[in-house]
Order: structure tokens, then C-alpha cells, then sequence
């Protein structure tokens, strides 16, 4: 195949993989935007793989434009594949570890560790030889479609629950493979066997493909929700005396703490802590099975039971204690002990924890 | 050795093609914001839809403007293309004016102005089907849609002097979009080129394309999540809100947008609405309500106002399952706008007081209480 690309085929090709490039940008400027927007407690490394993997991939579409259409000097335009090809693994490395930093797979970052071997003997060898690194490029490949196979299954663990989208994930994944397929149509091995028609074909299915799975994408609720939904166990709210207003269990095979035990004696170590340590907002006291995470407003407490110590959990705490202040601030100021007016907490509770399956 | 071949008709093409791709994503943004406030009857949102309508007849005029630059070789056919971008660069301006040529934008301009803009506008949109292309005639009539332009930029600036708030930030943003493309047009333009910038096309035209593609980020700024264009002295004609329980004939909440001290305590909030007037009223209403039902024999059918003399009180009701709650805003003009602030109140409320409504026999005898930390959004609304 003839470097620059000539012929009938030039123009029709570099719009479209100008068209590419740009979506890419475009979705992985949004992506990054929505990591940045949201408060530090609720932000998601998730949103960052998805934005660091689609940018880096239109840097690399970009590179691989100029090369193949611009550049006439063979040797440069090599140097310059090169660069295209680590950027490539280098954006396969964001992805994975942004991924595993949640999340363990088969062991702690190995897969990061994996691809990191591969780049930094990609860049020795750009560096100091001639050799093309096309091989690593295709080894990081081939790793990528490995973790993206368990990473999507680890996906529809979380995502069972939710019907609606259970439903939906079959095309999620379907876009996956055609993304990957369009992308295996485009590589250089496959377009000198079928010419440049097939590389055309690819890059279309690419920009379908990544137009689908953002689509989707922004139909799920916020990643921070697959963080949290299986490692809540129980919520109490219970007011500053001690007393107990509303419980809520979310997983049914619970131990039951009786709940006016525990405000009364949650209440009095948070405020033992504060004391101490002189220092007003959360408590969280962890074990190697549990951790209870307790914040108090102006006069309720509110306490979870969970897995882990998230952010994205404390973050949904204090917005339940405000919400809840918010509405009975007036009646909390003189309240006379009627429990019945606090039965609407289970629906703000609902709303806010999002328990309902949809 | 050259280590590139560059063509520069290329670059320019791909610079121009991802202006249009993106003004076409702002401008599908800019009819999808005028489609969700569409039901709300609201004069004004139909700027949203001018500027959406007006950036994709305009990029398209650009577009068949590049494809007849780049790729079109064959006279008649250039002579076709030619014609085809000036009507759509003409209609851009033409579709623009008629659709704030309606009584709604009488404030910012007379609107027998702009119906004579359109049709001296329809002058040399009728002109490119006759006249041949280069023809001194053509060009002279082509200038007249300079004169719309113009007077296009002068109704947002009156537009941006008379708005306030979010809006009047938003609409700058998309004013100086609109001058930035404006601009592209011109430079862009075969007039210019050929006439005045022959030496320097190519750098001028990739930098327009370059401005364009930036231009269309700025106009974002401006379209992101646009409010509901309001009219604009609607709030100088709020009086009083209530919010009723039909079920017992109580009122909930209430709410006076004369009184600037509003944020009473609970107790007086609590005389407020045991004060005859109010209680009255709130009776009053639910009592209209079934006299009428009972006289026509239509339970299903609710009153949507009621005037008396130059007042009136708007209604709506909760939905479903809240629709025991009714909403009653005193006014004292009857604005399109205060119909939709009150669905506003609506939703917002039944949105802040969700769990609480769904369970409301359970606060009974402390509604006034629970449902008066309602002023802070109430206050955020008319803010």
C-alpha cells in the first residue's frame, strides 16, 4: 500500500476519520467534564477511564491521519506511526488502571502492571532502535479485549438489578464488539490484505459504535451507584437525645442491632470524638468486616452500616440529614416527640438511596 | 526532501466540515430546548428556535459553499451551487426575523418593523432565481440583506438590554457567536475574497474556519441548559400564593410576593393563615370549585381562573396521586408566564415535599410547620 493515500478513496476517507477523530474528542471532553463537575465525594474513576481512553484514542486517530495522508518521507512517517502506537497502549494503560483502582481483578493491578511492562519496552525500543513496536501494540491489544471481556462481566454484575438496563446491556455489548471489530478492520495488517474500502468500512463502525456506547452510557444511573449499592447494609436516623427515628435494613440476612442501643450509644461516642480530637463532621469507625459511618446535622444523626468506608456513601448521608432537616426544620425546633410525623422519611430515604429497582 | 504535502483546500475543507458538524449539534441543542417549553406556550421561547432554525440554514449555505469551492469544476453547476448558498444564507435571516416578527417580542421591537424587514428580505431571494450570477443588478439587491443583518443585531442588542439574569448572560454569549459567524460568513464570502483578499485567502480562510469551529463553543455556552424565556416584567405582577389540602379544606402553605419580609418565623406564619382573609379564601376556592361542578354536572372538568376586576388567581392541581393539592396564584395580569411559574411551583414543590405528600396524615395538625421551609425555593425561584 502506497503512503500518502492517493486516489479516488482519499477524500471520502479523511473526512470520515476527521469525523472520528473529532466524536472521540467531542465524547471524551464530556466525559471528563462530568468527572469534574460532580462534588470530590461522589466522583468516579470510571468517567476519567472512559474520558482518558476516548482522548488519547482521537490523539492517536489524529496521528494516524497525518501520517497516512499528509506525510511523504518514509522514515519520518514510521517515527511517527511509532508515536501513534504508544499512544495507543498508553491509553489502554489509563483505561485499565483507572478501572482496577476500583476494582480487583484476578489480582491487584494486573493488568496495569501488564501493560505498563509493555510500554515502558515499547518506549525503550522506540528510543534506542529502529524496530517497529507493532508487536506490543498488538500484545496490548489483545490484553485490552481480555479485560474488557471480564470488566463487562464484572458491568452486568452490577447492573443486574436494574431491569431496564438489564434488558439494554445486551446492545452494550454488541457495540463493545463492533467497536473492536471496526477497529481490527482499520489496522494496517487487514487493509494491505483487503485495501483501503475495508479501512473505510472500519472507521465507520467506530464512529457508530462509540456513538452507541456513549448513548448507553448516559442512560445508566452515575457510576458511583455501582460503588455503593451492594455494600450499604442499614441506615438509622435517630435524633440528637439519642432516639431512635427511622430505620432502614437493605439487605434482608441481617443481624438487627436494636436501634435505640445503638443511637443512644453511637451519639454519645461521636460525641466523645469530637471532644477529643476537636473536630465536627464524620465519624467512621471500621472494622475488618463493618464500617459505621455516622454524621450529625443540627439535630438528627445519621448512621450506616456498611462494607467499606466510601465517600460516595458519606456523601449521601449528609444529603439525607440536610434533605430531612430541611423539610421538619421548623417542627424539630419544638418537636414533641410524635414519631408518626416522620413516617415520610422511608420515601425521602427511597428517593435519595434510590432503592427502588427500575 | 518534503516530509509533508499538504493541501490546504483539504485542511480548509475538514476545518469548515467540523464547524458544520458541531453548529448542527448546537442547533439541534437550540430546537430540542424550544420543543421541551413548547406546551408551556411561552411567546418568547420562540427565539430558541429562530437561532436554531437560523445556524442550520446558515451552515448549510457554508457547506454547499465549500463543497461548490472545493469539488465543483463544472460552470453550470458552480453558477447552481452559488445560488443555492445565498438562499439558504438569505432564508437563514429571513426564517430568524419572521419568527420574532410575533406580538410576544413587541417590547424589543415593533413587529411591523420586522414583517417589512421579511419582506424586503424576500427582494433578493427572489432575485437569485432571475438575475445572472456577477451581475452588477444581483449584487446591488444582494446588499440589501446587509440591512436585515443589521437589523438582525440590533433586536438582540435590544434584546440583551431589556433581559436580566441568567438569560441576558446567556443570550450575550450567543450574540457574540452570531457576530463571530457573521463574520466568518463575510470573509469566507466570494465578494470578499475575491475583491478584497485575494493575496491572503488561504491564511483567511483557514483562520475563519478555525474561529468558526471556536465560535460554536462560545454559542454553547450560551444554549446549555437555557431556561424558559419568561416575559419580562412578570414578577412585578405576583401578588399571593396558596397552596391547598382539598381533601380537609386547609390551606398549606402560603406565601405574600409583596411582603419583603417573608421569611417570617412559625408562629406568625401560623397566624398568617389563620387569619380570616386566608381562611376564607382557601375555603372559598375549594367551595367555588364544587358550586360549579354541581351546576354543570362535571366533576372531571377544574377552574383554571378566576378574575375580579383587574386581579386574578390562576389555578392548577397536583398530579396524580397528589391531586388533592390545589395551587392558587394571585396576580394582578394575566401573562402566560405566571402559568407557567405557578406549574413551576407545582412541580417543585411536589419534587421537595415528594415523601412528605405521600404520607401526609401523618403531619396533620403540623403542616404549617413542615411545609413552610418551602420559602427557600420559593425565594430561589423568584430570585
Amino acid at each position: 500500500m502506497e503512503f500518502p493515500i492517493k486516489g479516488a478513496i482519499r477524500e471520502p476517507l479523511l473526512f470520515l476519520e476527521c469525523i472520528l477523530f473529532f466524536s472521540l474528542l467531542e465524547i471524551s471532553i464530556i466525559f471528563l467534564q462530568k468527572y469534574f463537575a460532580k462534588t470530590k465525594e461522589v466522583r468516579n474513576s470510571t468517567e476519567v477511564a472512559y474520558g482518558l481512553f476516548f482522548f488519547l484514542y482521537s490523539i492517536n486517530w489524529f496521528w494516524r491521519i497525518v501520517s497516512d495522508f499528509f506525510l511523504v518521507d518514509l522514515s519520518f512517517r514510521m517515527s511517527f506511526l511509532q508515536l501513534s502506537y504508544l499512544l495507543q497502549v498508553f491509553g489502554i494503560l489509563c483505561f485499565i488502571f483507572s478501572i482496577e483502582s476500583q476494582k480487583k481483578f484476578i489480582k491487584p493491578y494486573f493488568f496495569t502492571a501488564s501493560i505498563s511492562v509493555l510500554l515502558v519496552f515499547s518506549i525503550l525500543i522506540f528510543l534506542i532502535t529502529s524496530l517497529s513496536i507493532i508487536i506490543f501494540n498488538i500484545i496490548a491489544w489483545s490484553i485490552f479485549s481480555y479485560f474488557l471481556l471480564i470488566y463487562l462481566h464484572y458491568f452486568n454484575s452490577k447492573i443486574k438489578f436494574r431491569k431496564y438496563h438489564k434488558h439494554k446491556i445486551i446492545y452494550f455489548y454488541i457495540e463493545f464488539i463492533l467497536f473492536l471489530f471496526g477497529f481490527f478492520l482499520s489496522t494496517y495488517y487487514v487493509t494491505e490484505s483487503f485495501g483501503l474500502g475495508i479501512r473505510f468500512v472500519g472507521a465507520l463502525i467506530q464512529l457508530c459504535s462509540i456513538i452507541f456506547i456513549f448513548l448507553y452510557i448516559s442512560t445508566l444511573p452515575p457510576f458511583t451507584e455501582f460503588d455503593w449499592f451492594d455494600k450499604i447494609e442499614s441506615l438509622y436516623l435517630v435524633e440528637r437525645s439519642g432516639l431512635p427515628i427511622f430505620t432502614k435494613h437493605f439487605k434482608e440476612d441481617l443481624k438487627k442491632v436494636n436501634p435505640t442501643i445503638l443511637g443512644g450509644t453511637i451519639i454519645s461516642a461521636q460525641l466523645m470524638l469530637e471532644t477529643i480530637i476537636n473536630e465536627k463532621g464524620f465519624s467512621v469507625i471500621k472494622r475488618p468486616d463493618h464500617t459505621v459511618i455516622v454524621y450529625s446535622g443540627n439535630h438528627l444523626t445519621g448512621i450506616i452500616f456498611s462494607k467499606g468506608d466510601l465517600n460516595s456513601l458519606k456523601y449521601l448521608l449528609k444529603c439525607f440529614i440536610s434533605r430531612i432537616e430541611e423539610i421538619y426544620n421548623n417542627l424539630l425546633n419544638d418537636w414533641n416527640g410524635d414519631l408518626t410525623v416522620f413516617k415520610p422519611v422511608e420515601a425521602i430515604c427511597n428517593e435519595i438511596f434510590n432503592t427502588k429497582q427500575s | 526532501m518534503d516530509l509533508f504535502i499538504l493541501n490546504l483546500s483539504e485542511i480548509q475543507f475538514i476545518f469548515n466540515l467540523i464547524g458544520v458538524i458541531v453548529g448542527y449539534q448546537i442547533s439541534f441543542y437550540f430546537i430540542n430546548q424550544f420543543r421541551k417549553f413548547k406546551s408551556e406556550h411561552l411567546g418568547l421561547n420562540r427565539l430558541l428556535l429562530a437561532y436554531g432554525l437560523f445556524f442550520i440554514l446558515g451552515l448549510t449555505g457554508i457547506f454547499f459553499r465549500n463543497i461548490n469551492k472545493f469539488y465543483i469544476e463544472d460552470l453550470l453547476l458552480k453558477d447552481v451551487f452559488f445560488r443555492i448558498t445565498n438562499l439558504f444564507m438569505i432564508s437563514s435571516i429571513l426564517v430568524f426575523l419572521s419568527l420574532v416578527s410575533s406580538k410576544s417580542f413587541r417590547i424589543i421591537m415593533n413587529p411591523s418593523i420586522t414583517k417589512a424587514f421579511c419582506l424586503i428580505l424576500l427582494v433578493p431571494f427572489i432575485s437569485i432565481f432571475f438575475f445572472p450570477t456577477g451581475s452588477i443588478m444581483l449584487n446591488l439587491i444582494m446588499t440589501i440583506s446587509i440591512f436585515g443583518t443589521l437589523f438582525m443585531l440590533i433586536f438582540q442588542f435590544k434584546l440583551i438590554k431589556l433581559s436580566v439574569g441568567i438569560i441576558k448572560k446567556r443570550i450575550i454569549y450567543i450574540f457574540i457567536g452570531m457576530l463571530l459567524i457573521l463574520g466568518s460568513f463575510l470573509f469566507g464570502g466570494e465578494f470578499s475574497r475575491n475583491m478584497v483578499l485575494q493575496e491572503n485567502e488561504h491564511t483567511i480562510i483557514m483562520f475563519t474556519s478555525f474561529l468558526t469551529i471556536i465560535t460554536f463553543f462560545i454559542v454553547f455556552l450560551g444554549v446549555y441548559k437555557f431556561p424558559a424565556f419568561l416575559e419580562f416584567d412578570w414578577k412585578d405582577h405576583l401578588l399571593k400564593l396558596y397552596i391547598i389540602d382539598k381533601e380537609v379544606v386547609k390551606g398549606l402553605y402560603n406565601f405574600d410576593f409583596l411582603d419583603s419580609s417573608n421569611n417570617t418565623r412559625q408562629i406568625e406564619r401560623e397566624k398568617l393563615l389563620i387569619d380570616n382573609k386566608d381562611k376564607v379564601l382557601s375555603i372559598g376556592l375549594i367551595g367555588i370549585n364544587d358550586i360549579i361542578n354541581a351546576l354543570t354536572s362535571t366533576r372531571d372538568k377544574k377552574i383554571e381562573r378566576i378574575s375580579q376586576g383587574d386581579n386574578q388567581i390562576i389555578f392548577t392541581y397536583g398530579d396524580n396521586p397528589n391531586d388533592f393539592i390545589i395551587y392558587a396564584l394571585l396576580v394582578n395580569k394575566d401573562m402566560d408566564s405566571l402559568r407557567y411559574f405557578l406549574e413551576t411551583i407545582k412541580n417543585q414543590f411536589q419534587g421537595f415535599f415528594k415523601g412528605i405528600l405521600q404520607n401526609i396524615n401523618s403531619i396533620r395538625g403540623n403542616e404549617v410547620k413542615v411545609f413552610s421551609s418551602f420559602d427557600v425555593i420559593l425565594t430561589n425561584l423568584i430570585r
